[in-house]
């Protein structure tokens, strides 16, 4: 048995505005384990991005507001991440879970230079002087890639390219070794040429330090190129969640399959990509029964009125989808 | 960042050039003339056209302003019509009181407002920030010189607390100078206090929205540190600016604000020398003020240079 | 075009909707209608005359018959407040409107046609911005005299600059639109692109500058009232009243303290109606 590092146990988050509240997790269950690269896949407003923030509390309260559920750090009741105090929550942020973003353009101070934004980092969560956290920011600038790392220290974010200042926000990130990364989206603003850059960069590093890593993507290329495992989300819900190369030899979700089939292929001639009928639901209108159905080519009756569970059907493979179920012979209930 | 500075410093000179021009058109638009004014109804034709022609008045308006402006260039404004002082000295006479003045209400309202604008931003939609926006809001709307009137009536007719007029040099007297200081700076400084918790307010919160904050926050940085030494720095800019705009209007009111406390300052004099046709007055301390103004416009973009790194590269912000 | 005007119409209707539906601006509208309805009833609403003089009651502190109290003449301070509505109202909405009309002009011409004619005009307002708007103002009614109406002419004069700036900032990111250069590209010439393309572009700016220049404009004209140079006794400004009100200080407080709340309500009123169409209409004010 793999050693859990963080479980993520019945999530439900919501925002409130104005006296209204939306919820925008339902109960999220997952793991993740030590050593793993996985992956969260969803559209725009599938609610990875928010499963990823609540995990580090990094979601604004209010308006945001965490209706139950818990994350236990190494799966131990007593380390529960929601209950942590402020202080706990500064040491747990930066040193055993780091984050970077989507947008590496903004993501940096303008007023700060980047050397003091890593050894900042340092010096928080480390008892070294700031000579010593000068020396070990450019030794990190220096393994990220940057040339000549001694004079970058002294630069400001704007002085740096996209591609730097990414680099720039993974040395900050890694610079106390988390053990845990949490990479929101850290390619979707930059070149191609470079988003393969990054990629191979946070991969070396992972290899290297044993590190485990939660990709937050909606591009699939990126699961297959990187993860081992990846979780889909729908509408603020797990929908599957399997190995990587089960994921792409046997979806078992309807979602699933269109999101592949919606993926551009190298050597297959194709006069239009394909896409899936409809949008994402409105968090604040849900449909009954699966959120899914009112979208979905093998849509039931049953569908249409029952919301379906997240079942095992295979070798670590849960899926949440009626179809898939009773194909898999294991069709709970009704 | 030295090519910069010199620039700014350079492009003031055509800016000081129109303003004197635009004065010294306005000024001798004004109806009647010194040398009228001067006499009053007892002079002669003879002896007017005589005045005339001892002050200049009598010149071809370009020749006059060219006579004035070679006299600035040599440190010499003139002398006043009435009192035959020179006007450098009337200035150097009057600046300290509304220097003083403007300073102590700049000091005063940054003191008080950028903290009450950060308390606003953090308690947000809060009691707090409702009635400190409120405030702020009423700040605002309020005529200086009326505050200052309230300000009076309370402090000075009701309680007997402080002066209401009246003025002593600081170096004379440092404690009574500060004494009847107090009210002026207070109905002076009230309107730039309500800015400084609004811009810093809106400043605030729109930085704290950005996504660099939620970096320093997934540092692990404390709250307070993510405030101050993240947030602040980015949120003074805009403060920065409001604050150097106020300043102007500041000098405008200190008009009002010296009529009112009976201050011995420039606005005060200004205002004199405006009814009693003082052209070389006006027009030199008209000068003296829009220099000033310019040069701390200057000022605040060399400090921005300071605050901001992405102008030292770009020349312009953004 | 009656289609044309049916879009006019709903999104003017749009605007309205997201204005009244601010908590503030809707307050700020009520006061200001409630200021109209002095300015245009001010006869029929006031309790007495405000120019009948009264010696025998002069001096008297707020009561039941008059609640404001009276002035060194005996007259009423509330109908003098209400009727010296007019006078500051009328001031403001002229000198905004003097400021307006020639500031949106300058903008518009300087912004657009660039070139010489922009450097002379643009190096013009930033030396006039440099300037304290109430010493310009000031300046310019000690030629013109004092009075009423050329106080009017001395603030709409000083709030020119601003104006211009303004529009000319706004014309300078209008102008690199595409529309602008399929109307050059079609044959218009410049005075038809500016007054059918720009203009309809800046107006929101103009709508929510001028709310917020009549606010300050009425502060101007209290100042310059006080000072002497504005509207003259017997006829009452709430500026007028102050002055007069500043020689009873410590006798006669009411006299300053009436006349100054209603300087700050309208002038929160006008603050809180120029906020709320600045958000109706998503402006930003770019003050460089």
């Amino acid at each position: 048995m793999k050693d859990i590092l963080i479980q993520v146990k019945n999530l439900s988050t919501a925002f409130r505005e104005e006296g209204r509240v939306t919820q925008i997790l339902y109960d999220v269950n997952f793991n993740i384990y030590k050593g793993e690269v996985l992956g969260i896949v969803g559209e725009s407003g599938s609610g990875k991005s928010v499963t990823s923030k609540t995990l580090m509390r990094l979601i604004p309260e209010p308006p945001a507001q965490i209706l139950g559920g818990e994350v236990l750090f190494e799966g131990d009741p007593n380390q529960n991440v929601l209950k942590y105090t402020e202080n706990q929550m500064c040491s747990f942020r930066g040193e055993k879970v780091a984050m970077i973003f989507q947008e590496p353009m903004t993501s940096l101070n303008p007023v700060l230079t980047c050397g003091y934004q890593i050894s900042e980092a340092l010096l928080l969560h480390q008892k070294i002087t700031k000579a010593e956290a000068k020396r070990r920011a450019i030794h990190m600038l220096k393994m990220v890639g940057i040339q000549s790392p001694e004079s970058r220290y002294n630069c400001y974010p704007h002085e740096l390219s996209g591609g730097m200042r990414q680099r720039v926000m993974i040395a900050m990130a890694l610079c106390c070794s988390p053990e845990l990364l949490i990479a929101d989206e850290p390619t979707t603003a930059l070149d191609p040429t470079i988003q393969a850059q990054i990629l191979e960069l946070i991969g070396d590093l992972q290899k290297k330090n044993g590190m485990t890593v939660m990709y937050i993507t909606h591009d699939l290329g990126v699961v297959a190129e990187t993860c081992q495992r990846a979780i889909v989300m729908y509408a603020g819900r797990i929908m599957e969640v399997a190995k990587v190369t089960d994921l792409f030899r046997s979806p078992a979700h309807p979602y699933t399959e269109g999101l592949m089939k919606a993926m551009p292929k190298l050597h297959e001639k194709c006069d239009r990509l394909y896409n899936i009928e409809g949008n994402v639901p409105n968090f604040a209108q849900m449909p009954q029964g699966c959120a899914f159905h009112d979208r979905c080519p093998d849509c039931m009756e049953i569908c249409k009125t029952q919301q379906p569970q997240l079942v095992e059907i295979g070798e670590e493979h849960q899926v949440r989808c009626w179809k898939a179920q009773q194909a898999a012979g294991c069709a709970q209930g009704v | 960042m030295a090519t910069q500075i010199v620039k700014k410093l350079l492009s003031i000179i055509p800016l000081v050039l129109i303003i004197s021009i635009i004065m010294f058109a306005l000024i001798n638009m004004l109806p009647g003339d010194a040398a009228l004014a001067l006499l009053g109804d007892s002079g002669t034709l003879e002896q007017v056209e005589q005045m005339r022609e001892e002050l200049g008045l009598n010149d071809s308006m370009p020749a006059q302003y060219w006579n004035w402006l070679k006299g600035v260039l040599q440190g010499d404004l003139g002398d006043s019509m009435f009192t035959g002082q020179p006007v450098i000295d009337r200035i150097t006479e009057r600046m300290p009181v509304t220097f003083e003045l403007i300073l102590l209400s700049v000091v005063f309202a940054t003191i008080i407002g950028v903290p009450l604008g950060i308390v606003c931003a953090v308690k947000r939609n809060h009691m707090s920030d409702y009635i400190l926006s409120a405030v702020s809001m009423v700040g605002v709307a309020m005529p200086a010189f009326w505050v200052g009137m309230l300000l009076i009536i309370l402090f000075s007719t009701k309680l007997h607390l402080l002066p209401a007029s009246g003025y002593v040099p600081f170096f004379e007297d440092p404690l009574g100078n500060l004494k009847t200081m107090v009210l002026p700076v207070f109905a002076t400084g009230i309107a730039l206090t309500a800015t400084i918790v609004r811009q810093t307010r809106s400043a605030m919160l729109d930085v704290l929205g950005q996504d660099y904050m939620m970096t320093a926050k997934s540092k692990g940085v404390k709250y307070r540190v993510q405030l101050f030494r993240h947030a602040l720095k980015n949120a003074l800019i805009p403060v920065i600016t409001a604050i150097s705009m106020q300043i102007a209007g500041m000098i405008g009111g200190s008009v009002v604000i010296e009529t009112v406390f009976l201050l011995p300052g420039m606005g005060k004099s200004m205002v004199d020398a405006i009814f009693q046709r003082d052209y070389p007055i006006v027009m030199g301390e008209a000068l003296v003020i829009a220099v000033f103004i310019i040069l701390l416009n200057t000022l605040v973009d060399v400090i921005y240079i300071f605050i901001d790194p992405r102008i030292s590269h770009s020349g312009k912000r953004k | 075009m009656k289609r044309f005007e049916e879009l006019k119409a709903s999104n003017f209707y749009k605007v309205w909707r997201k204005l009244i539906r601010r908590r503030v601006a809707a307050i700020g509208l009520v006061v200001c209608a409630i200021l109209v309805i002095l300015v245009i009833f001010g006869d029929f609403l006031s309790p007495y005359d405000p120019q009948a003089i009264n010696t025998p009651e002069a001096l008297q502190g707020p009561s039941l018959s008059h609640p404001f109290g009276t002035d060194e003449m005996g007259r009423d301070v509330l109908s003098r407040v209400i009727y010296g509505a007019r006078l500051t109202m009328l001031v403001s909405v002229v000198a905004v409107a003097i400021s307006l009309v020639a500031g949106t002009a300058l903008g518009l011409v300087s912004g657009y046609v660039g070139g010489w004619v922009d450097l002379v005009i643009s190096k013009f307002i930033e030396a006039l911005s440099a300037f304290p708007m109430v010493m310009f103002a000031l300046t310019i009614s000690a030629i013109l005299g004092p009075g009423m109406r050329n106080v009017m002419i001395a603030i709409g004069v000083a709030y020119v600059p601003a104006f211009a700036r303004i529009v000319r900032g706004m014309v300078l990111t209008v102008r690199e639109r595409e529309y602008i250069e399929n109307a050059v590209s079609v044959g218009l010439n410049w005075f038809e692109i500016l007054i059918r393309y720009v203009l309809p572009n800046v107006s929101s700016v103009i709508i929510v500058q001028a709310s917020l220049a009549a606010a300050s404009a009425i502060l101007s004209e209290a100042t310059m009232s006080f000072l002497g140079v504005g509207v003259q006794a017997p006829e009452a400004s709430w500026g007028t009243m102050l002055k007069t009100g500043y020689n009873y200080l410590s006798m006669a407080p009411w006299m300053s303290v009436f006349p100054g709340i209603a300087i700050v309500v309208v002038v929160l009123a006008l603050n809180f109606v120029g906020d709320g169409l600045r958000d109706a209409l998503d402006v930003r004010l770019k003050m460089d």
